[in-house]
């Protein structure tokens, strides 16, 4: 990546740090669901294995779905309210090193995340069972769909920083109650378990868990691998889409 | 150094821009004035590379405005664009870095920046904590950290109260001296009077005129102007007919164009019984230049261009 996309990373990196909303939602609100929903658990398995089967949903809902898919659609909505992203189209910056920037920052968030959310589960006994290699494969799938559909809302939808909150709301909340992200999407009705067969999050979710608390291999996981990988490369082309037209748009304003 | 030739630009089913042509040469300030929605700002956006201009070209150096040629512009736009929770080191930074700037290179860049525009006792502030007048001069400098060779500023010092006004420009009078060419939109005469060595007058997207001050103070067929208060414009008309003087109307006041200089009590006398309220002999003024090469007579023609002061 070029070095004016890494600036562009660090820049997005020191907003976030300075940020207080990004701080609660990207930080105390997984700690927080992860603490509740692995004490509920608790009684049923015992304070380790409740957050080892807990972590992975957590993870990849409410903390890189909020962070990663939240994360460019605030950046490209604020970045044109304060007109700013004006000022980097007059700047030799190009387009592709700007989204590379922004999807190197989210990759860094997402890290921060997996360190901080294992930190907790390793801290009250909790494991990681399965191979990291595939974990963070699956985790990097993950964060590509997100950013990509993040991109993609920012230009399509999310027109004022107001919107961001609805966006990420509206869609995302029902798609992670369906992906079994705050419990076992065994839980659900067999009508809703069809339904989450079309949720991304859903596979997500499946895969992770299935590496992090049975130690599967890839070969288990092959259909979730193979949607993923589908999702990932269908959400960033969408994305870039979006986001070329987007510029267009701001050029001419 | 940058040459804008024959720029056209249809905006809907008008003409914003209509063959645009000037030349800004190094280390002079040059001035495109016009009231709101006179072209000022397309023609620099078209320049920056915001927008394509349906005809003509735009070179640096005699060679085609190209991406990469672009970076050697600096440009500071309209509105405010810095980053909020970054201080002003970290937003001048950044954009030294989008230039291609490393290491010791970027840093005295930022260094010379910040103590050329007076920020150093902002260096770790951030850009949201700053005064308006601060933080133009943050935006300014932003467009100047990498040392350009052109510089665009676009009304570079819109909603800025009297006292942050006078040090902007003190700023960019600097600029010229520092051998960049500037290019400066504005619809405030006093400033481009003041920074200005040459000035463009841009009405209804055409260069109604160009050149220095003094070149264009003498388009205005008068050594002085009166501005006259009176209730009987007929009457007033018929004297300055037969005395060979040409009359404008700007709202309720009139202006004589007055050949050579005289006294109030001369003129007075000279006109006669006209019902004159009031008289006050004048320079030609920027002002004048502007109402007359845009052809803006009669109260309604001069609400139409509110914004020109």
């Amino acid at each position: 990546m070029s070095g004016a996309g890494l600036a562009v990373s660090a820049r997005v990196l020191i907003e976030f740090g300075r940020s207080r909303r990004v701080l609660a939602l990207w930080v105390l609100f997984p700690a927080a669901m992860l603490v509740l929903f692995g004490w509920v658990r608790a009684d049923e398995m015992g304070l380790a294995d409740a957050f080892t089967v807990t972590a992975p949903g957590i993870l990849v809902g409410a903390g890189l779905f909020f962070s990663c898919l939240g994360g460019p659609i605030s950046v490209l909505v604020v970045e044109r309210e304060r007109r700013t992203l004006r000022r980097l189209l007059v700047s030799p910056l190009d387009g592709g090193s700007y989204f590379l920037g922004i999807v190197v920052a989210h990759l860094a968030v997402a890290a921060a995340q997996v360190a901080f959310v294992y930190g907790l589960t390793i801290a009250v006994g909790g494991r990681f069972l399965g191979s990291m290699a595939l974990g963070a494969v699956i985790l990097l799938l993950s964060v590509l769909s997100y950013v990509g559909l993040g991109f993609f809302f920012a230009g399509k939808v999310a027109k004022s920083a107001e919107d961001v909150n609805g966006v990420v709301a509206g869609i995302g909340v029902p798609l992670l109650v369906l992906g079994g992200t705050f419990f076992p999407a065994d839980d659900l009705p067999p009508v809703l378990r069809s339904v989450a067969q079309a949720d991304p999050v859903f596979h997500m979710n499946q895969a992770f868990k299935a590496v992090a608390t049975r130690g599967a291999g890839a070969g288990e996981i092959q259909w979730n691998l193979a949607l993923l990988v589908v999702l990932a490369c269908v959400a960033m082309a969408l994305g870039v889409r979006s986001y070329r037209r987007l510029l267009d748009v701001e050029r001419s304003s | 150094m940058l040459r804008v030739n024959g720029l056209a630009k249809r905006s809907g089913d008008r003409d914003a821009l209509k063959h645009v042509a000037f030349a800004v040469e190094e280390g002079e300030v040059f001035g495109l004035l016009g009231a709101n929605g006179a072209g000022k700002s397309t023609t620099v956006n078209i320049i920056a590379g915001l927008l394509t201009a349906d005809a003509g070209t735009v070179t640096l150096a005699d060679e085609p405005m190209t991406r990469e040629r672009r970076t050697r512009l600096g440009v500071a736009t309209q509105e405010i664009a810095l980053y909020p929770t970054l201080t002003c080191e970290e937003n001048l930074r950044f954009f030294a870095r989008l230039y291609g700037l490393r290491r010791a290179h970027l840093r005295a860049r930022v260094d010379g920046v910040i103590d050329r525009m007076g920020l150093a006792t902002y260096r770790r502030a951030r850009a949201e904590t700053l005064s308006g007048g601060w933080k133009r001069r943050l935006n300014l400098a932003v467009a100047l950290v990498h040392a350009p060779a052109v510089v665009l500023l676009d009304e570079p010092t819109a909603g800025l109260d009297v006292e942050a006004r006078r040090l902007v420009w003190q700023q960019l009078r600097n600029l010229g001296a520092q051998r960049a060419a500037v290019v400066l939109t504005t619809h405030l005469l006093e400033e481009a009077e003041a920074l200005c060595d040459r000035v463009a007058i841009l009405a209804r997207g055409r260069v109604a005129a160009q050149g220095t001050l003094e070149e264009l103070r003498r388009l205005v067929p008068a050594a002085e102007l009166a501005v006259i208060e009176c209730d009987d414009e007929p009457l007033l008309r018929a004297r300055a007919g037969a005395l060979g003087l040409q009359v404008r109307k700007y709202g309720d006041r009139f202006t004589l164009l007055l050949p050579e200089r005289t006294t109030v009590t001369a003129l007075a006398g000279r006109l006669g019984e006209v019902g004159l309220h009031s008289i006050a002999l004048q320079p030609v003024s920027l002002l004048q230049v502007y109402l007359e090469v845009g052809g803006i007579e009669s109260r309604e023609a001069a609400d139409s261009q509110p914004a020109l002061v």
